[in-house]
C-alpha cells in the first residue's frame, strides 16, 4: 500500500475529549430512544436512530479521524472536515429530533432538577426561536463560512489550537441553526410558510458556487500555510486549493439540493408539514412528555437501581458477595503489609509504598464519584471484626459519652497530620504498620462492643467515605416507601434469621444520605420485601431537608458531624497543598526563619491551621453574615451546622483532582513493583523497567480533568448553598444576602483549588519521588 | 423551546480536538537522500510540553520512508541542559511523522541536530527553534475553569424569571 495512504488510514487521534462525549451523547439517545419505544411512540424509528447515529459519527470522523492531522497538510482534506462539521453532522443529528430521546436518557435527577428548568426559560426560548428563523439562521451560516475562508482568520486558525477550536464552534453552532428550520425536528413548529425554504436553500447554494468558484479558479494560493507543507501524493498546493473548491462545489451543492427536491415535491403535492401547528395540551411543557406520562409498571422502580443491573445486580443480591469481595481485599492487604515489613523501604520499589498510596486511594474517590461507599462495602478491616463477634459475642453498648464524631474526628485529623509530617507515603514500613494496627484495632474494638462501634465511631476511613459520600450519585435507600408502612417485622434495622440488619442503626426508610451508612447491604439481604435498593439519586440532595434521620438525628444539631464535614473539606487542600513546590518553599523558608531543623513543627502548623483553624474561622465569619444579612432565625451554630455540607462537593472535586491525578499519571507504576516483589518470591513476571514509570510527562488531559472536577464541585456546592439559602426565604433579596458569604467561601476554596493544581506536584510513588 | 437541544448538543460534541503532533514548519529540506520536515507545537514555541515532529521522504519522488529512525538533539545556544529524545512514530498522531513530546524547561534560542537513520543511510538536518517564555497555565486553560459562568448565569436568569413571576402575581 501506499506509505502515504497507509500513514493517513493510521491517523486516528482517539482524544478522549471526542471519544468520550460521543459515546455519551450515542448512550444518552440510544436509552431515551429505547424509552420512548417501549411507550408507543412510533414516532421514534430506526431511521430516527440511525440519523443520529450518523450524524455523531460524522462529527467524530471530522475531530478524531486521520482528517484532522491531515488538515493541515492539504486544504482539500480540511474542506471535508468543514463539510462534515457544517453540512453532513447537523442536519444528520436533527434528522435524529434528538430533543426527547436525549432528555428521556438523561438520568431522572438531571432532567428533573438541572435541564428542564432551562428548557423552560423563556429568554433562551426566545432567543433560541429567533436565532432559528429562517434569515436569522441564513445569515449567521452565511457569515460563519465566509468570515472563517477570509486568508488571516484562516491562516490564525491553522495556527493556533484556541482558534481552531473556535472556527469548528463557530461552523458546528451555525449548521445546527441553519439547518434546524430546514429538518424541523420533532416537536419543532414551524412559524413560517415552507416555501421559504426554497429560496433560503437556493441562496444557500449560490453563495456556496461562489466560494467554490474562487477556490477552484483563483490563480495564486489563498492560504500561505499550505505552500509550506511537505507535498503528498505529488498534489501541488494550488491543485489542492482548486480540488477544495471543486469538493466544496459538488458535494456541497448536492446536499442543499436534496432537501431542495424533499420540500419542493411536498409543496407540490400541497402537504403540510407532518407536525402540528400546535404542542397537543399535554406537550405544552417541555418536560411532560418526558416527565409526566403515566409510569410504566413498577413505576416505583424508575430510578436507576444498581440491583436491577443484569451482572452487577445479581452479584450484589448474592449473599457471599460481600464476604468474597472482602477477602480478595484482604489478601491484597496482607500482600501489602508483608512486603511493607520485609520488601524494600524504598516507597517508589514497594508495594506498600505504591499500591495504598497511589492505586487504592484513587480508585476509592474513582469510585465514591461513580458508584457510592464502594470501600466500605469491600473493607478487608471487617474480616477481623467479624471473627471478634464470633469468638466473644459481646452485648456491650459502645459507651454514651463517646457516640459522637468527636473522637473520629481526631482520629482523622492525626491520620491527615501524620501523613504529611511523617511523609507516610514514603515509607512502606510505617505503611503497613498502619494497616495492621488497624486490623488490630478494628478487632479489640468488635471484641469488646456489639455493633458497629469501630465502623462508627472510630473509623477515619469510614468517616471520609461517610461525607464524601454525600456526593455521590447512588444511595441505599427503599424503593417505594408505601410498602415500608405495611411492614411490622422492619428486618433491615432488627435483623433476622438470614442477615443482621444494619449494625450502624440507620433504619432505611427514615435513612437519608450516606452518612454512616457502609453499603453493608445487610438491610438489602433482610428485607423480606425485596424494598431496599441502591437507587441513583441527585448528588447532594439528602441535605436539602434538614429533617430527623435515623441513626444521625437533625443534622443542624451535630456540631460533631459538622467537625467531621469541614475537616475532610478542609484536608483535601490541606492534603493537595502540603505537595505542591510553593508551599514546600515557604515551609522551608519558615523553617530558616524559626530556627529549626525539622520541617516536622513548620508542616505541623500549617496542616493544623488549613484543617482547624481556617474552617473555624471561615465558616465562623460566613456564617455570622449570612445569618445577620438575611435575618435569619437560626442560631449561629445552627447556620453553621446546617451550611458546612455545602462544602463537600467542593472538597471532593479536590480530593477527586488530587488523587485521581497520583492514578492517572503513576498507575503503571504497580507493574516494576509487582515484579520486584514477585522476583523476591522466585517468581519471574520479568525484569523490572523502573524508568517506563519514571519522570513521565502527565497527558495534557488529565490537567483539565482535574479542573473539571474543581468545577462540577463548584456548580454544585453553589447550588446547595442557594438552596438552603432559600430555605423558609419568601423573597429573593434575603435568599441572596444569605447565600453571599457562603458562595464566596466557596469560590476562595475553587480559586485555591484552581492554584494547588496549576502548581508543579510531586510525582509521589515514582523513581524520582 | 428547544434551547436545550443546542445546549446539550453542544456542550457534548464541542470540537476539542488536541492538536496531538505537527504545527508549524520550521524546517523543509534535501539532507542528502531525503526530504526532511520538520514541524513544532505550539504556536509560537515554548516552554512546557511541546512536540517535534519530523516528516522524511525520499528526496526525489517525495513518498515517505518506512523504517526511519531520528534522533533529536536540542542544545540551548545560551548554555543549559541539552536534550536529547527520540522521535517515534508511535507518539505520532499522525503516523507520517516520528514524532518527540518532551517538556521543554527554558526558553531561549536552541540549535538543533536531527540524525536520521534510513534506508538510504544516515543524514543529518540542523537548523535553529527560538523556545519563548512559558504561558502561566490559566492562559491556556482559562475555558476549563471559566465555562461554570455559563451554567451559573443561567441559574440566575432562571431564578430571577421565577423571582419577577412571583412579584407579577402577588
Amino acid at each position: 500500500m501506499d506509505q502515504t495512504l497507509e500513514a493517513f488510514l493510521l491517523s486516528w487521534s482517539f482524544d478522549p475529549w471526542v471519544v468520550v462525549p460521543t459515546l455519551l451523547g450515542a448512550a444518552c439517545y440510544g436509552r431515551g430512544w429505547l424509552a420512548l419505544r417501549r411507550r408507543g411512540l412510533r414516532r421514534f424509528g430506526a431511521l430516527q436512530l440511525t440519523c443520529f447515529l450518523l450524524g455523531l459519527a460524522s462529527l467524530f470522523v471530522a475531530l478524531a479521524s486521520p482528517l484532522d492531522p491531515f488538515s493541515f497538510l492539504l486544504l482539500q482534506v480540511h474542506m471535508i472536515q468543514h463539510l462534515l462539521l457544517m453540512m453532513v453532522a447537523p442536519p444528520l443529528l436533527w434528522l435524529g429530533a434528538p430533543l426527547l430521546p436525549m432528555l428521556r436518557g438523561l438520568p431522572v435527577a438531571i432532567r428533573r432538577h438541572w435541564v428542564s428548568p432551562f428548557l423552560r426559560l423563556p429568554v433562551l426560548r426566545r432567543a433560541f426561536a429567533w436565532l432559528t428563523r429562517p434569515v436569522v439562521a441564513w445569515i449567521l451560516f452565511i457569515a460563519a463560512t465566509w468570515l472563517w475562508h477570509v486568508p488571516a482568520l484562516y491562516e490564525r486558525a491553522l495556527v493556533s489550537d484556541g482558534w481552531h477550536y473556535l472556527q469548528h464552534a463557530c461552523f458546528l453552532v451555525t449548521g445546527l441553526l441553519f439547518w434546524y428550520p430546514v429538518v424541523q425536528p420533532y416537536p419543532a413548529r414551524p412559524a413560517f410558510e415552507g416555501w421559504i425554504l426554497i429560496p433560503y436553500l437556493i441562496l444557500a447554494d449560490v453563495q456556496n458556487t461562489a466560494l467554490s468558484a474562487l477556490f477552484a479558479f483563483a490563480e495564486k494560493l489563498l492560504y500561505p500555510h499550505y505552500a509550506e507543507q511537505p507535498t503528498l501524493w505529488g498534489i501541488a498546493p494550488l491543485q489542492d486549493q482548486a480540488t477544495a473548491g471543486v469538493i466544496m462545489w459538488v458535494p456541497g451543492s448536492l446536499i442543499y439540493l436534496v432537501p431542495l427536491v424533499f420540500i419542493g415535491h411536498r409543496l407540490l403535492q400541497g402537504g403540510t408539514p407532518e407536525h402540528p401547528r400546535r404542542f397537543p395540551a399535554k406537550l405544552q411543557r417541555i418536560s411532560l412528555p418526558v416527565t409526566s406520562t403515566v409510569p410504566a409498571k413498577g413505576a416505583a422502580t424508575s430510578q436507576l437501581d444498581v440491583l436491577d443491573l443484569p451482572l452487577v445486580g445479581r452479584f450484589l443480591r448474592w449473599r457471599h458477595a460481600r464476604l468474597t469481595v472482602q477477602l480478595l481485599t484482604f489478601g491484597l492487604a496482607a500482600v501489602i503489609i508483608a512486603d511493607g515489613l520485609c520488601g524494600p523501604q524504598v516507597g517508589a520499589m514497594n508495594l506498600a509504598g505504591v499500591v495504598p498510596w497511589i492505586h487504592w486511594r484513587g480508585l476509592v474517590v474513582l469510585a465514591l464519584l461513580g458508584a457510592g461507599n464502594v470501600f466500605c462495602m469491600a473493607c478487608p478491616f471487617l474480616l477481623p471484626r467479624r471473627i471478634a463477634k464470633r469468638l466473644f459475642r459481646v452485648n456491650r453498648a459502645w459507651p454514651r459519652p463517646l457516640r459522637s464524631k468527636w473522637l473520629a474526628v481526631a482520629l482523622l485529623v492525626l491520620f491527615f497530620w501524620a501523613y504529611e509530617a511523617f511523609g507516610l507515603w514514603d515509607s512502606p514500613w510505617w505503611t503497613a504498620w498502619i494497616a495492621l494496627g488497624y486490623f488490630v484495632l478494628a478487632f479489640a474494638v468488635d471484641a469488646f462492643f456489639r455493633d458497629a462501634a469501630f465502623c462508627k465511631y472510630l473509623c477515619p476511613i469510614g468517616q471520609f467515605q461517610f461525607v464524601n459520600s454525600l456526593a455521590s450519585p447512588f444511595e441505599v435507600k427503599v424503593r417505594d416507601a408505601a410498602g415500608c408502612l405495611q411492614c411490622a417485622t422492619k428486618d433491615c434495622i432488627r435483623g433476622n434469621e438470614t442477615s443482621t440488619g444494619c449494625e450502624l442503626h440507620l433504619f432505611v426508610p427514615r435513612k437519608s444520605g450516606n452518612l454512616d451508612c457502609t453499603f453493608c447491604l445487610d438491610c438489602i439481604q433482610a428485607c423480606p420485601h425485596d424494598n431496599v435498593g441502591i437507587v441513583a439519586t441527585p448528588p447532594g440532595a439528602a441535605l436539602l431537608a434538614d429533617r430527623h434521620r435515623s441513626g444521625i438525628g437533625t443534622l443542624s444539631r451535630r456540631l460533631d458531624l459538622a467537625a467531621l464535614a469541614a475537616v475532610v473539606v478542609f484536608a483535601g487542600f490541606a492534603n493537595a497543598a502540603g505537595m505542591v513546590a510553593p508551599i514546600v518553599d515557604l515551609e522551608y523558608e519558615a523553617m530558616a526563619r524559626f530556627g529549626w531543623t525539622s520541617p516536622l513543627g513548620v508542616i505541623s502548623l500549617f496542616q493544623l491551621g488549613i484543617m482547624l483553624v481556617l474552617p473555624a474561622v471561615l465558616l465562623g465569619l460566613a456564617a455570622c453574615l449570612s445569618r445577620s444579612w438575611s435575618r435569619s432565625e437560626r442560631s449561629l451554630r445552627q447556620t453553621v451546622c446546617r451550611f458546612v455540607y455545602v462544602l463537600v462537593p467542593i472538597g471532593f472535586g479536590m480530593w477527586l483532582a488530587h488523587y485521581s491525578f497520583h492514578f492517572f499519571s503513576s498507575a503503571d507504576a504497580v507493574i516494576p513493583v509487582t515484579q520486584r516483589a514477585a522476583a523476591d518470591l522466585g517468581l519471574n513476571l520479568g525484569e523490572p523497567a523502573w524508568g517506563a514509570c519514571c519522570c513521565v510527562v502527565a497527558a495534557p488531559w488529565l490537567l483539565k480533568l482535574e479542573i473539571l472536577f474543581l468545577d462540577v464541585g463548584l456548580l454544585l456546592s453553589l447550588y446547595l448553598a442557594f438552596r438552603l439559602a432559600a430555605e423558609n426565604q419568601q423573597r429573593l433579596g434575603p435568599t441572596l444576602r444569605g447565600f453571599v458569604p457562603w458562595a464566596a467561601v466557596i469560590l476562595i476554596l475553587f480559586a485555591a483549588g484552581l492554584w494547588i493544581l496549576f502548581q508543579p506536584m510531586e510525582m509521589r510513588g515514582l523513581m524520582q519521588g | 423551546m428547544n434551547t436545550s437541544r443546542i445546549a446539550v448538543v453542544v456542550l457534548l460534541l464541542l470540537p476539542v480536538t488536541v492538536r496531538g503532533d505537527g504545527g508549524t514548519v520550521r524546517y523543509a529540506r534535501d539532507c542528502g537522500p531525503y526530504r526532511v520536515t520538520v514541524f513544532t507545537s505550539p504556536t509560537p514555541f515554548r516552554v512546557g510540553p511541546v512536540d517535534v515532529s519530523l516528516l522524511v521522504q525520499d528526496a526525489k519522488t517525495h513518498e515517505p520512508l518506512e523504517g526511519v529512525r531520528a534522533n533529536l538533539h536540542l542544545l540551548p545556544r545560551e548554555g543549559g541542559v541539552d536534550v536529547e529524545v527520540l522521535a517515534t512514530r508511535a507518539a505520532a498522531t499522525n503516523k507520517l511523522y516520528l514524532s518527540a513530546k518532551f517538556e521543554l524547561t527554558a526558553a531561549g534560542t536552541y540549535d538543533c541536530k536531527a540524525d536520521i537513520d534510513g534506508p538510504a543511510g544516515p543524514a543529518r538536518a540542523t537548523f535553529t527553534l527560538e523556545a519563548g517564555e512559558k504561558l502561566p497555565p490559566w492562559g491556556d486553560l482559562w475555558l476549563w475553569f471559566a465555562w461554570p459562568i455559563v451554567p451559573i448565569g443561567l441559574f440566575a436568569l432562571l431564578v430571577l424569571g421565577k423571582s419577577g413571576n412571583v412579584v407579577r402575581n402577588s
